[in-house]
């Protein structure tokens, strides 16, 4: 039940423009990918505490680690 | 990439020929060990070993001839999943000192994409390694206690590398991302994540969201924490600390209290009604008929973990927020019920560690509905076919083979919010 809807929030995310994901798989993948990543590992949350377990769970799923200008 | 370290004429192995493994030497034990793993992957930990010796062919007598017990095997797989992943994390830093132009992410894939492929092909330890226990065997628990560093140590410098170039932001903790990187890369072992999808392509579409992100444009901190979609999640996780309030009082309440505190600290496997009943100052009788068999206790327990973490879910999902910003704040939600809730958590995994979907069947609803994903990789709390097959109870520890640093565990996490 979650994972679709975790799926739908995603299909309404690429429809819209708010989400993008590059050679994307097929969106029931995805959401079990998503369903993943949105947990941060215990540990992270155990050892830096809640708001730095945050803090790495924008800049990962959502932002990106990476340089947006520049690619490789 | 610029160019980097000494050169030297000695070949590197390359990260993509790592795929049959340090171990994959045709021998009778190999095979025993590779059977046992199939077994161990699909139907859990009590897998028994006249299972693995039916499955391998041979008499149990003789399976005794090349490992004295179970739990000789689940150290062998072990140690042999840890001695290839160290390999590749070996190999990664070696590769890592010679000249090399290619991108810095083409480098992260790469070394995400071994320890993935190593993690399917382990997948039996990597479930074993996962989560912390009592272990009768010192062994395993020794073992399981050191995991290796390597794979860990070479993506750090690898993203080191990367925030030289300027690839990667300067604000980001590289070794916070390290460590989550390698572990999402193990998770790609679990049938749960990966499902039917080849582990390299996992791999790179994992990697590829946490390297760019999701949301098309970069959210500031700020804007989410005014989301109402936060706002959701925040008056959710209140509503935790009220429930456990309201119950203190209840004698049901805390026995369930206590329990949940003992399967924490010693292992669901290896408490007993009787320690329980000890540490809540009753009666064993009395415990019964609060709370009836353990299993029962222990789907209560998840029961109740379920219903609030899902509770956060559905009401981050009901906001008019954006995606991004509902995304956010389920990861607020998880990241509270890691924090709030660690028992439940451990409780949750030793389901994982113990059985499979195939072979642990769930009493109701209520603990199959809260567990989530979890059952599909073996994690409901209900009846237990044979409760003498619990003959192993294994010390697993780490999710992340690596995190001498940071213990960690991972994602199967997800599942106490996850089902399809």
């Amino acid at each position: 039940m979650r994972l679709r809807q975790l799926r739908a929030l995603l299909s309404e995310g690429i429809d819209s423009g708010d989400i993008r994901i590059q050679d994307s798989p097929s969106l029931s993948m995805l959401a079990r990918y998503v369903m993943d990543i949105i947990w941060v590992p215990e540990n992270i949350v155990r050892a830096q505490g809640k708001q730095a377990a945050l803090v790495n769970a924008r800049d990962t799923v959502l932002r990106g680690a990476a340089d947006r200008g520049r690619r490789k | 990439m610029t160019s980097r370290g000494r050169g030297a004429a000695k070949r590197i192995p390359d990260l993509a020929d790592n795929r049959g493994g340090a171990y994959d030497d045709g021998t009778r034990r190999t095979e025993i060990l590779q059977t046992a793993a199939s077994l161990i992957a699909s139907s859990g930990l009590r897998t028994s070993l006249q299972e693995i010796a039916d499955a391998a062919g041979i008499l149990p007598g003789s399976l005794y001839h090349h490992f004295e017990s179970k739990e000789a095997i689940l150290v062998e797989l072990v140690r042999r999943y840890y001695t290839d992943l160290e390999r590749i994390g070996e190999i990664a830093q070696e590769r890592l000192d010679k000249p090399d132009s290619r991108p810095v992410a083409d480098e992260i894939f790469e070394l995400g994409s071994a320890i993935a492929r190593c993690a399917v092909q382990h997948r039996a330890a990597l479930q074993m390694s996962f989560y912390e226990a009592p272990s009768a065997n010192q062994e395993l628990v020794e073992l399981l206690q050191k995991p290796p560093t390597a794979v860990q140590q070479a993506m750090l410098q690898t993203l080191r590398a990367g925030r030289w170039s300027g690839y990667i932001r300067s604000e980001i903790d590289l070794p916070t991302l390290a460590d989550r990187i390698c572990q999402t890369m193990m998770h790609v072992g679990l049938d749960i994540i990966r499902h039917n999808a080849a582990p390299d392509q996992t791999a790179a579409v994992l990697c590829r969201i946490m390297l760019h992100g999701l949301a098309a444009r970069p959210p500031s901190d700020r804007e989410l924490d005014s989301s109402p979609a936060f706002a959701a999640a925040e008056a959710a996780i209140k509503t935790w600390s009220d429930e456990n309030e309201s119950g203190a009082n209840d004698k049901a309440a805390h026995v369930r209290a206590v329990a949940r505190a003992e399967f924490g600290r010693k292992g669901y496997e290896v408490t007993t009604i009787r320690d329980i009943a000890s540490a809540a100052g009753l009666g064993t009788g009395t415990v019964y008929r609060l709370i009836g068999s353990k299993d029962e206790l222990l789907a209560s327990i998840m029961e109740s973990f379920g219903q609030k973490a899902g509770g956060g879910f559905a009401s981050v999902l009901r906001t008019d927020a954006t995606p991004v910003e509902k995304l956010d704040a389920l990861s607020w939600v998880n990241i509270n019920a890691l924090a709030q809730f660690p028992d439940e958590w451990k409780i949750q995994l030793a389901w994982i560690r113990q059985c499979s979907a195939h072979r642990c069947h769930a009493s109701g609803e209520a603990g199959r509905a809260e567990l989530g994903q979890h059952q599909r990789v073996g994690s409901i709390p209900g009846r237990v076919e044979d409760p003498t097959r619990l003959d192993a109870p294994i010390a697993a520890r780490h999710a992340q083979p690596g995190a001498g640093v940071r213990d960690a565990t991972t994602t199967t996490e997800s599942t106490a919010v996850g089902r399809d």
